[in-house]
């Protein structure tokens, strides 16, 4: 199955509703082995259900998924064998200690888990083994979660919001270290945040989910090779609207109009904003936020 | 700190080896292990429970001679307490699991379902057959008895539970019910207690209708429905309960995901609560914030009303066969009823004023206390009421049934709304909606007990004037009611108990209840018309 060994993972037309409404349709997602993918989204955009169906603890109503040449739906064991999840909300006895949780999580990890690396990720997260996890913070719970995925050194790391608690000195080292440290042995990470800017120097390829279909879906070169921001100066007030290959969004301020520009053709779209009529023409690129936020904006209407 | 980031507070040697052996437990039985761990503490509540109404009968006998405590007496409650442990802990192990979502934890882990939940059986096995050692021996002792007599006495001994062999049977089927019901129908533990209550009490009756169907003969049929004969047809009724119990265990299990809505949320059509999180909960909230407990209210006035319904004419049955007497059964399944309605009253949350949201509002936290306290008290009125119609229901069958009860209308009324107090309370000091439902029903048994006592010497014969009956009615209907609003006003308002931690709560609660638990019957019992004559005859 060419699924199994080019891709960690492959969706085809996935879909899941709750109740009667659709918080996911047609999603056809594929993520190499070995790279870091971003799976961007607003809230409710269906990133974590996409994620718990990935994990084989949600079955989807349509389509097909394949996980490291498993089908989740069928043997979400052998998935959760050999992935390590990190959910938004974590859940553990919190009445048991960190020394507990591992040991509890250990004993239906046996073959895999790394009792090595388990102590190193305590002791970089700095954790206090024999302290209740219900004393503990969200920061530190976060952190928890994170141990208990990566402990086990799986194949696949899949990430929902996996920073939201942690402080900004120990986001930037599990960014920087743990991550690139994970990384170092051709592993695939599949991670999904908010905090997009601190994660674009990590992934490889990004996927922009919105209102349950995917809106992009590419390598980060090529997304921001595609997607530019031009800036028009003219003589008198900018026009409200214009007309030009790729145009997404069109922001007239006073004599200043700003154009988010898709499909970006070096060859050709400066000529075309240079027909415009005005006085200057800035090309500039996106930072990974502002372009996912361009992008969502005008799938929502924004674009005139 | 160093690198090692240990906390800073070293545990002491001791300590230490203690919590490396439940590490160990832990690394090398899993669930098996962290259950035995969590839920002992269920058989040992009821124990004490248990234990605590066999001395206090003791020592009532003693200082009162109004009663003995025999070994019949004493079989009853073992017997009881098996049963009893059986159910709770069925209904606990699924229960807790998934109102704390730890059953996600649970789903995230490479274990299938039979690995999850075989283990999760044998530990309930292992808590139940401590308990028949340790909680047997305990009373045997109590009553002066040879342990190994009294439980084998007790065992053999056939009864309203039908023991020996059956009532192993009966037990286990117990057990998966409670399992079973809070697994599927409800991510609620109450509510789910409510549901496996009534679904036993089906299984009951359709078991009934089994061996009816095997008697031919008429009046055998009937009169051997409560004697040993039936044990020989109870078998075949018991094993296939317990299968059908088991398989919609394992299904359950197998077709688990976190989405996976309930059987109650899949009938009112909600999304599953957890997916959309407390959805139905904040559209009450909006409206008012005491509305919480109004699906509580209608769940246990279903169940009672159809369970007591049921019990009545079951017991009835046994009633004319001079076997039994019902009321103090009733008298229980009522306390523990209040108690927990009283408890799941209170949203965790709320346990924490500082972080909950409605701490948060520019609404005097009385306002929101007296509102819940209202409708608390309605609701434990409906429960009564419903209970006591059901009974009068069931008792039209014949004279005999359910007499004591009906006849102390004001005692069941007041009583249950001062156990639902005493349930709101203790939940302020338990995080666990079921130690402090149990805890509660505790204290509340022993108030009500106390209660029924005086209310008795009523219907002795002897002849009081009006102003002795109203001391004897108004003043300890006055406490029963009064003190609790009393312990709820002084722990919320002066915002004391909601900031301390567990363990100050719970030493707090301990020391409390316990004054309450010695004092409060002390004090139903004797009126400042008994302190006045005492002082200055």
């Amino acid at each position: 199955m060419t699924a199994a060994t080019e891709y960690a993972i492959a969706t085809h037309g996935l879909g899941r509703r709750f109740g009667r409404n659709w918080v996911l349709k047609g999603l056809d997602l594929e993520v190499p082995k070995g790279c870091v993918f971003g799976f961007l989204g607003l809230n409710g955009a269906g990133k974590s259900t996409t994620m718990r169906m990935l994990m084989g603890l949600l079955t989807p109503h349509e389509g097909t998924i394949d996980v490291l040449g498993h089908d989740p739906a069928r043997d979400a064991v052998a998935v959760k064998r050999r992935v390590g999840y990190v959910a938004e909300k974590p859940w553990f006895y919190e009445w048991m200690t960190v020394r507990e949780v591992m040991a509890f999580a250990a004993h239906y990890r046996a073959r895999e888990w790394d009792d090595a690396f388990a102590e190193y990720l305590v002791n970089a997260f700095k954790l206090p083994r024999d302290q209740k996890i219900k004393t503990f913070s969200k920061g530190q719970a976060a952190k928890v979660s994170l141990l208990l995925a990566m402990a086990f050194k799986p194949e696949l790391l899949i990430l929902d919001e996996p920073t939201g608690g942690l402080d900004p000195v120990v986001r930037r080292e599990f960014v920087e270290k743990l991550l690139a440290e994970y990384m170092e042995e051709e592993r695939t990470v599949l991670i999904s945040s908010h905090l997009i800017n601190e994660i674009a120097g990590l992934v490889d390829r990004v996927g922009i989910l919105h209102n349950g279909t995917l809106l992009k879906h590419d390598t980060i070169e090529n997304l921001f090779r595609q997607t530019k921001l031009a800036t028009l100066t003219f003589e008198d007030d900018a026009p409200s609207t214009c007309t030009i290959p790729g145009l997404l969004r069109c922001r007239a301020e006073g004599r200043t109009a700003r154009l988010t520009i898709d499909n970006f053709d070096p060859s050709e779209t400066p000529a075309a904003l240079g027909a415009l009529g005005a006085r200057n023409v800035v090309i500039e690129d996106f930072n990974l936020e502002n372009l996912f936020i361009e992008l969502t904006t005008a799938a929502d209407g924004g674009a005139s | 700190m160093t690198a090692t980031g240990r906390n800073a507070t070293t545990p002491s040697s001791a300590v230490r080896q203690c919590l490396d052996a439940r590490t160990w437990l832990f690394r090398h039985t899993g669930i098996f292990g962290k259950d035995v761990l969590q839920y002992a503490r269920i058989p040992a509540v009821i124990g004490a429970l248990l234990l605590l109404i066999v001395l206090g009968s003791g020592v009532a006998d003693a200082v009162l001679n109004t009663g003995s405590v025999t070994t019949s007496d004493a079989g009853d409650f073992f017997r009881f307490g098996l049963l009893a442990v059986a159910f709770v802990l069925g209904v606990a192990m699924a229960g807790e699991e998934e109102e704390d979502g730890t059953r996600i934890f649970l789903g995230r882990l490479p274990a299938g379902a039979l690995q999850l939940l075989l283990p999760r059986l044998a530990a309930a096995a292992l808590l139940w057959a401590v308990w028949f050692v340790v909680a047997g021996s305990a009373i045997a002792l109590s009553v002066g008895i040879f342990p190994p007599k009294f439980i084998a006495d007790a065992i053999a001994e056939p009864g309203v539970y039908l023991f020996g062999e059956s009532g192993l049977l009966f037990t286990i089927a117990l057990f998966l019910t409670g399992f079973a019901a809070t697994s599927w129908i409800t991510r609620n533990v109450v509510l789910a207690a409510a549901v496996g209550g009534i679904a036993q009490i089906l299984y009951w009756l359709s078991f009934l209708l089994f061996i009816a169907l095997f008697i031919k003969d008429e009046p055998l049929r009937w009169n051997s429905l409560i004697r040993v004969d039936v044990r020989a047809y109870s078998f075949h009724a018991h094993v296939s309960w317990s299968m059908l119990m088991a398989a919609a265990l394992a299904w359950r299990y197998h077709t688990w995901t976190e989405g996976a809505p309930t059987f109650w949320e899949s009938f009112f059509d909600k999304p599953s609560s957890l997916q959309g999180g407390s959805a139905g909960e904040g559209r009450s909230l909006r409206l008012d914030p005491s509305r919480v407990l109004i699906p509580h209210t209608i769940g246990w006035a279903i169940a009672l009303a159809i369970g007591s319904f049921t019990l009545a004419r079951e017991m009835n049955k046994i009633a004319q066969n001079d076997l039994e007497v019902f009321g103090p059964q009733l008298a229980l399944m009522l306390t523990l009823a209040s108690a927990f309605l009283g408890a799941a009253a209170l949203h965790r949350g709320e346990r924490e004023p500082g972080t909950f949201f409605l701490g948060g509002l520019p609404v005097p936290p009385r306002a929101f206390l007296n509102a819940r306290l209202r409708r608390l008290a309605a609701a434990a009125v409906a429960l009564s009421v419903v209970t006591l119609l059901a009974c009068a229901l069931g008792g039209a069958m014949s004279p005999k049934m359910s007499d004591v009860f009906v006849r102390q209308i004001s005692l069941v009324l007041i009583g249950t709304v001062s156990v639902a107090f005493l349930g709101f309370w203790a939940r302020y000091f338990q995080r666990s909606l079921l130690i402090a439902g149990l805890m509660a029903s505790v204290l509340g048994f022993v108030w009500m007990m106390a209660a029924w006592l005086l209310f008795f010497s009523l219907n002795s014969g002897i002849a009081y004037t009006l102003p002795e009956r109203v001391e004897h009615v108004v003043w300890p209907l006055a406490v029963m009611l009064g003190v609790p609003f009393a312990l709820i006003h002084v722990t919320a308002r002066g915002s004391l108990v909601p900031e301390l931690n567990e363990r100050p709560r719970n030493v707090v609660y301990l020391f409390v209840s316990t004054l309450a638990l010695i004092w409060g019957p002390a004090l139903i019992t004797f009126s400042p018309l008994d302190a006045l004559v005492l002082l200055f005859n």
